[in-house]
């Protein structure tokens, strides 16, 4: 082992390890990122060998290095070092195990992945043997022959490529018969080669009990069940992390196979400590600095946004701001992002930062955020601060429209930075609720039948927090005697939050210096056009490498284009300088009439506006960011609406002096992280940088013992200030609880803008702001047909669908009317829309037909729509129609075709044709569903003579489902929300009855509900004491927005 | 002149037919689509807002007390419309699940039995049985509906709307008020060719179009020019057309009643001695034995099928030594077949069928080599079977487990040719198993067995290799984990394995 001073194994390790005594090092396991072909998490792994005393430990993915970070950082928190390996699945279906000794090695083994990934397919992409050479630097490489490979076979092809001296022979024991066979001429091989032996367990799992999970993974491997798999599974449980007396008691006549894995791991010097990430510089002139450019740019900037003169107070904190982004080298991190912002105004693309960017007035004069900074007194240590570390980068998220135009801009990114210069974070998908129990029932044989209901149980991610998960199988038809119950919950247990699959964040890109593919292995997504890197966001942040997240906004989309549809009606509108008094919009908001318009829309949005009587742009603010998790959990809301409406003095924790510059704007209530950190630096005299370390100590949603540690760190701080042991629980409280959740009050004031935006549009330019929803949907919390009936009720006249009028997107007539666009009508092709369009203008429903090639389906959905009224005096008559096959003329015949038959077919009824309308585009233009269903539920209120019911009257209402929610900060109560022909009525369900009308609650799309009416400061809501389905309704209805 | 017998919600007959004790129950038969969907519902379900199509998440929030059933092979149960509607006519057709069509060529004849009072005058005259047809299918536990009419199309219709007799009269007159829905009932609906599937989703598709034209009855179809129908739904409408206007004719696709005999009963008592249900099921081969003979043939093999309350169900395929239809032989070897059964749970149900067969045919193709007396050698097992228990008389087959010594025992056949090449044996000695493994007291040191007695050896353990580990079927009550050791004691190798607490000697080394 040579001189321990010298080692590379960590001191205390090898305390543990106990002196002089053998060790032994795992160099050879498998993560359950390796998925499908691991059962353990790498975080599992990794507090199992320190347990085990285990020095260091190499986890080896199957063709990757997907659980890399998070093992290396676990291992490196219990004093384990982390090795990096990974399983090659070569060319010819040789699975080799490499274990990265330099970070050459590391570079090489990430640029091998890379290339057999990018080269093959996302199923299917094996490394070449060719390749190998080129990349084997660095790279020690484990002789083994796999289980089925008959012969032990022979290593020449792995010396000529590696060198004799990173070779080893790797043998494993497990117990199993006929394994000394294979062994032995393993053993013969070494010797007759003189090549070292080295032991190793070939890891699956942690511990014993988890060969259950990989046996279940490999029958989904395998598309099995467990009954069927036979030979397939595991034969014992042998493949867990075993210690170093276990093994050396295995490998007792092999001692040299044991020394020879701490020799190894001793060679193995390379952790990711080491990476060599490097975020890219910025192009300057020669003999310019990227320093001198940002301060050069920024103060341009300020003068642009704060005028020529700019105050003492703008400069100081510029300077401020400057001097610490320099010192911390982020000035090239700036500029690349103040470069993708210019490149989105000059290509007409709305963007706005969003989040702690908006704290920085160096964002605010790069025209990176909309957000003064100074006016808002925004605290810029939220955003950068001293004593972070270079791991720490400033995370600057930009709000891009989402569709093409955000697209657009990661290409841009893929395009400056190159293939292999820039790619997409990761999204691991884990097992968790619905697909973990749906996989395991597979496998344990349960019918389809019941898996099904079992997850209609679950309903679209539903918080199952009030129904137990035994309780939940017993509800989906599963005997509490089953025999395979206990299995099905063990597993259940042990699967959940284990990685499925890797997909790809919504928005994180991550570019480098040099290529990436250096960095991190790379592949193809499943998305033309995209590339993503192994790794999740919090990976790439423990590692220290900067993402810029570019995020899809529906409403940005929506907002540009109503701004468009405006311009080019003669009705501009200064977006960026809109009125911020508009007593109108402020009307509209009051009364909660916000359907449509951006974050305040939701239904608990909603039902809180009419108390929170928002009368500035401030107000909206803390409108947004009240209606959040972490509020509503601490307990602020209520607080704070009390104090608003004067029901509750405002109080302080008891320190008003020290915290009312603090909290004086949100009247004594924290409500913004800002003022979490504002709280710290008063009370606990925390630095500004060790506020925003306990912020994010407690937003870590990986680590309880980090919060735990933090939570420690500022009570003991405000015992040693003398503050009161009562108000220390109540600021401990506050502060912990939305730490997780809470905005950032930068964040809440970007959000405000588009909020107060939309909110204006949907008021002064209202025909424009809801075709412009309508063409960028799926978005926002309702579906086409409600935002239809809202504008209906705002006077907004709608016109169907028309095949000779209407655009492939919703249009605005002459007269103000919407147009529906093509794109409405479902299942019909955008090229086939277009062709339709392109033909125009027709004579006849016979011309349509001879001149544009459609579906048979899109024909009669688009007749069933009505959309060819215009040209028929019904709808049947063009169904008739369309039926018939073509009929088309002598090419050099110009006489007319012969008129078509007449149509014996009926016209639509008023039902049959809402009917249609549904089937063919989800929503009406015409009377509501419950219009026709209104005669048979006489003694049914109508959700707007609600208003005139009073306090505590018995009602029933009546509608279209439109909204489930079960928010985790309820308790367990549901709110839903009916639709009918005046409007939209909302009910609460308490926890007690939604568990006995689950079904029907999350199955029917119409129903009738009977309760209670609560009618306070203009809210009404119906508490729920009986639900009642509508048989028959006839119609499918609106689709409801389901526990999202 | 074609009679036409619909059983309606035939499925769901069936399975209450098995089950009679749910009859009131909230119940639904569901299909075995993803979600699966609500085929036919009892009354009591349908009171609850339950309705056929919803899936069954759906109709559980409607009522979560009700019952869901599939309805498995209804092979037999159609079988036995059949063998009752052949009593009286033998030109049939299976037209669908549940209904058979009957030409009624011959004048007819009275069978006794009463006759229908359906106030159509002319069913006393164009078919008399018809009571008597009825009473029949009643008799089996089917409550039948019968059309009768000049075509079989028409009388399929008729039979759809009767109550529960109807004659057509006047084709015209009938078909205009009927609702489209009866054009539903598909008379192809058991052909399985590619052409007859792809027949039937057109039709399916045109039956959809015309709901979709606002088409409500047969009159309203039939009113459209046939010319313009088939320009626009195609040639599998013109079928469609011809029914409603009452112009389809067409030959009867005659079909053989199947040979399928075979009994069931779901008890709603369950039974726990052996007496009462050698009563029952000598009553079913009185039943079984009088169908054969009805249909000359004997029974070649009988298979039994309990269900217990708790368990497995016991299932045995008793092989004829020399196939014949008289009952006292056929029970003797069900009685013989069941003295030695016995259960942890009453049993619940019980099904047997027998296959049928042409007594004394068999012809050995040129290699084959089969027994001598195949009778003899069949009683030979059922006899060495009664005496040794189940799963121990036939020919071994590995199991595709890790489990060792996994294996099942199959009945040899003598219809295939005899010899496979066998898989090559694994190096080593071979084992001679103990069966079952012989119990051990082993003493044992670090784990390692030293000193080993059992009924066939024992001693000090000169030399020892392993251990070997397996484990397995961890999710099921099949669990095992042990762990095994080859030992030697003096020249002799054993095996010796240890599973739980205890240690076995699993057999010697050769």
């Amino acid at each position: 082992m040579g001189d321990p001073s010298q080692s590379r194994i960590p001191p205390p390790a090898r305390r543990k390890a106990g002196l002089g005594s053998p060790a032994y090092v795992e160099l050879h396991a498998r993560s359950a990122f390796s998925f499908l072909r691991g059962a353990a998490l790498p975080e599992q792994l990794a507090e199992r060998a320190a347990e085990l005393q285990m020095p260091a430990m190499a986890v080896c993915d199957r063709d990757g290095v997907y659980g890399a970070p998070r093992f290396y950082k676990t291992a490196r928190e219990a004093g384990v070092r982390g090795i990096v390996g990974s399983e090659l699945t070569m060319e010819d279906g040789h699975i080799l195990p490499v274990l990265v000794e330099s970070r050459t090695g590391y570079q090489n083994l990430s640029r091998l992945l890379t290339q057999a990934k990018l080269r093959g397919t996302k199923e299917h992409a094996p490394v070449a043997w060719d390749d190998l050479p080129e990349y084997a630097g660095g790279l020690v490489a484990l002789f083994a022959p796999g289980p089925g490979q008959g012969t032990v076979g022979n290593p020449q092809k792995l010396l000529s490529t590696f060198g004799r001296d990173r070779v080893f022979i790797e043998i494993q024991r497990h117990h199993t018969r006929g394994e000394q066979r294979r062994n032995q001429a393993l053993i013969d091989l070494a010797r007759q080669q003189r090549l070292p032996l080295l032991a190793t367990n070939g890891v699956l799992y942690a511990r014993p009990a988890q060969r259950e999970v990989l046996d279940v993974f490999t029958c989904l491997r395998h598309h099995t069940q467990l009954d069927l798999a036979g030979r397939l599974l595991e034969q014992n449980a042998e493949r867990h992390l075993k210690s170093a007396a276990e093994m050396q008691a295995l490998f007792h006549d092999l001692p040299e196979a044991i020394a020879n894995t701490v020799r190894l791991a001793e060679r193995l010097e390379f952790t990711l400590e080491d990476l060599g990430y490097e975020f890219p510089r910025f192009p300057v002139e020669p003999g310019d600095t990227m320093e001198a450019m940002l301060y050069r740019v920024s103060y341009e900037g300020a003068r642009r946004r704060y005028g020529q003169d700019l105050s003492a107070k703008v400069r100081k904190q510029l300077e401020r701001e400057l001097k610490l982004i320099c010192e911390f080298k982020f000035a090239g991190y700036f500029l690349i992002v103040w470069d993708l912002v210019r490149f989105c105004r000059a290509g007409d693309i709305m963007v706005q930062g969003r989040g702690s960017a908006a704290n920085s007035v160096v964002c605010y004069c790069l025209e990176i955020t909309c957000c003064d900074p100074i006016e808002y007194k925004l605290l810029f240590e939220r955003f950068l601060s001293e004593g972070r570390g270079r791991r720490s980068w400033p995370d600057i998220d930009l709000d891009l429209p989402s569709g093409e135009r955000r697209e657009s801009v990661i290409q841009e990114v893929y395009r400056r930075y190159g293939e292999r210069g820039a790619a997409m974070t990761a999204n691991v998908i884990t097992y968790r609720g619905r697909s973990a129990a749906r996989e395991i029932g597979k496998t344990l044989n349960f019918s389809n039948d019941v898996l099904d209901r079992f997850s209609n149980l679950f309903a679209n991610g539903d918080f199952p927090h009030t129904l137990g998960f035994h309780e939940q199988l017993v509800k989906a038809g599963i005997s509490p005697q089953h025999p395979r119950l206990p299995a099905f919950m063990r597993l259940y247990e042990a699967m959940h939050g284990l990685p499925r699959h890797l997909g790809q964040h919504s928005g994180g890109m991550v570019i480098c210096q040099h290529n990436l593919d250096r960095v991190v292995p790379l592949e193809r997504a499943s998305m033309p056009g995209r590339v993503v890197l192994q790794w999740d966001k919090d990976d790439c942040e423990d590692l220290g490498i900067v993402k810029i997240d570019l995020l899809g906004l529906g409403m940005m989309a929506a907002i540009q284009e109503t701004l468009a549809l405006c311009s080019s009606r003669g009705r501009e509108v200064p977006f960026h300088k809109l009125p911020q008094d508009d007593p109108a919009t402020y009307e509209m908001i009051r009364k909660a009439d916000t359907i449509g318009v951006f974050q305040i829309e939701s239904r608990a949005q909603m039902a809180t506006l009419p108390r929170m009587k928002p009368v500035c742009f401030y107000d909206i603010v803390i409108e947004v960011a009240i209606i959040r998790p972490g509020p509503i959990r601490g307990g602020l809301m209520h607080p704070y609406l009390a104090r608003r409406e004067g029901k509750e003095p405002e109080t302080y924790f008891g320190y008003e002096e020290l915290l009312k510059p603090v909290l004086g704007r949100t009247l004594g209530v924290p409500l913004f992280q800002e003022q979490m950190l504002g709280m710290a630096m008063v009370l606990a005299d925390f630095s500004g940088s060790e506020a925003e370390e306990l912020r994010r100590a407690l937003s870590s949603h990986r680590s309880h013992e980090r919060m735990s540690k933090v939570q420690m760190k500022l009570r003991s701080a405000l015992e040693r200030k003398g503050i009161q042991p009562s108000a220390i629980e109540q600021i401990v409280n506050a502060v912990s609880s939305f730490a997780l959740y809470g905005f950032p009050e930068s964040h809440a004031i970007s959000f405000a803008y588009l909020a107060y935006g939309s909110s204006w549009l949907k008021v002064h330019r209202t025909p424009e702001f809801f075709t412009a929803l309508l063409n960028n949907q799926p978005m926002g919390f309702y579906a086409p047909a409600t935002l239809i009936k809202d504008a209906q009720r705002r006077g907004v006249k709608f016109r169907p669908v028309c095949v000779r009028d209407s655009q492939w997107d919703c249009t605005i007539d002459e007269e103000g009317a919407i147009r529906l666009g093509l794109r409405m009508v479902n299942r019909l092709q955008r090229e086939h829309g277009e062709r339709l369009i392109a033909a125009r203008p027709f004579a006849s429903i016979d011309d349509v037909r001879v001149r544009v090639r459609l579906g048979r389906e899109e024909w009669r959905t688009l007749a069933e729509v009505g959309a060819f009224s215009a040209l028929a005096k019904h709808r049947r008559e063009v169904l008739w129609a369309v039926e018939e096959e073509y009929r088309e003329g002598d090419l050099f015949n110009t006489a007319p075709l012969p008129p078509p038959t007449s149509c014996p077919l009926p016209p639509m009824n008023a039902a049959e044709r809402l009917h249609a309308d549904y089937e063919g585009t989800s929503l009406t233009i015409g009377k509501h569903p419950m219009a026709l269903l209104r005669s048979r539920l006489p003694d049914a209120w109508r959700a707007a003579d609600l208003l005139h019911a009073p306090d505590r009257t018995r009602v029933r209402i009546a509608g279209n489902v439109i909204c489930r929610q079960r928010p985790g900060t309820a308790n367990g109560v549901v709110f839903i929300s009916l639709e009918d022909e005046t409007g939209i009525a909302n009910a609460i369900v308490p926890p007690w009855l939604f568990e006995r009308e689950r079904l029907r609650i999350t199955q029917e799309s119409f129903m009738v509900i009977e309760g209670i009416l609560q009618s306070r400061a203009g809210t009404l809501i119906v508490h729920t004491e009986r639900i009642e389905s509508i048989p028959q309704p006839g119609f499918a209805g609106a689709v409801s927005h389901d526990f999202h | 002149m074609f009679a036409a017998i619909h059983v309606p919600d035939f499925a769901l007959q069936c399975v209450l037919r098995r089950e009679p004790a749910v009859r009131e129950r909230a119940l639904a038969v569901v299909d075995d689509g993803l979600p699966a969907r609500l085929r036919q519902i009892t009354p009591a379900a349908r009171l609850l807002g339950v309705a056929p199509g919803m899936t069954t998440t759906q109709a559980l929030g409607r009522c979560s007390a009700l019952v869901f059933r599939t309805a498995g092979s209804l092979t037999a149960e159609s079988a036995c419309l059949l063998q009752c509607a052949e009593s009286f006519s033998p030109w049939l057709e299976a037209t669908g699940e549940g209904v058979v069509t009957l030409e009624l060529r011959l004048e007819p004849q009275r069978r006794g039995g009463a006759e229908v009072e359906s106030g159509c005058a002319s069913v006393a005259s164009r078919f008399p049985q018809a009571g008597a047809l009825l009473a029949q299918l009643a008799a089996c536990d089917f409550a039948a509906q019968l059309g009768i009419a000049a075509t079989p199309d028409l009388a399929l219709l008729a039979a759809h709307c009767a109550r529960p007799v109807l004659c057509v009269e006047n084709a015209a007159d009938f078909l205009a008020e009927l609702p489209l829905e009866v054009l539903a009932a598909d008379p192809d609906s058991q052909a399985a060719t590619p052409a007859a599937v792809e027949l039937r989703a057109a039709r399916a598709a045109a039956f959809r179009l015309l709901q979709r034209w606002g088409i409500g009855t047969l009159g309203a179809f039939a009113a459209l020019s046939r010319e313009d129908v088939v320009a626009r739904l195609g040639s599998a409408a013109a079928v469609l057309w011809d029914r409603a206007a009452g112009r389809a004719d067409r030959p009867l696709r005659l079909v053989r009643v199947p040979e399928i005999f075979a009994e069931t009963m779901e008890l709603e008592h369950e039974v726990e001695t052996l007496e009462p249900l050698l009563f029952i099921l000598r009553r079913f081969l009185e039943q079984l034995a009088a169908r054969l003979a009805a249909a000359y043939r004997v029974a070649a093999s009988l298979r039994l099928r309990l269900v217990f309350a708790a368990g497995a169900p016991y299932e045995r395929e008793l092989p004829i030594p020399a196939p014949t239809g008289e009952v006292d032989v056929l029970f003797r070897i069900l009685e013989a077949q069941l003295e030695k059964v016995t259960a942890a749970a009453p049993v619940i149900a019980l099904e047997l069928s027998a296959h049928a067969t042409r007594a004394g045919q068999k012809q050995f193709s040129l290699f084959e080599s089969g027994l001598r007396d195949p009778a003899k050698f069949f009683e030979t097992l059922a006899r060495l079977q009664a005496l040794l228990g189940d799963g121990r008389v036939g020919t071994p087959v590995a199991e595709n487990t890790h489990r060792p010594d996994a294996f099942h025992l199959t009945t040899p056949s003598f219809d295939e040719p005899p010899f496979a090449p066998a898989a090559a044996p694994p190096p080593g000695p071979s084992l001679q198993r103990f069966r079952p493994p012989l119990p051990a007291d082993v003493q044992a040191r670090d784990g390692r067995p030293q000193h080993v007695f059992s009924e066939k050896a024992f001693g000090e353990i000169t030399a020892c290799r392993g251990p070997w580990r397996s484990s397995g079927d961890w999710w099921s009550d099949g669990a095992w984990d042990r762990i095994e050791w080859d030992i030697a004691l003096g020249d002799q190798l054993y095996r010796l394995a240890r599973q739980g607490d205890a240690w076995f000697l699993d057999g010697a080394y050769d």
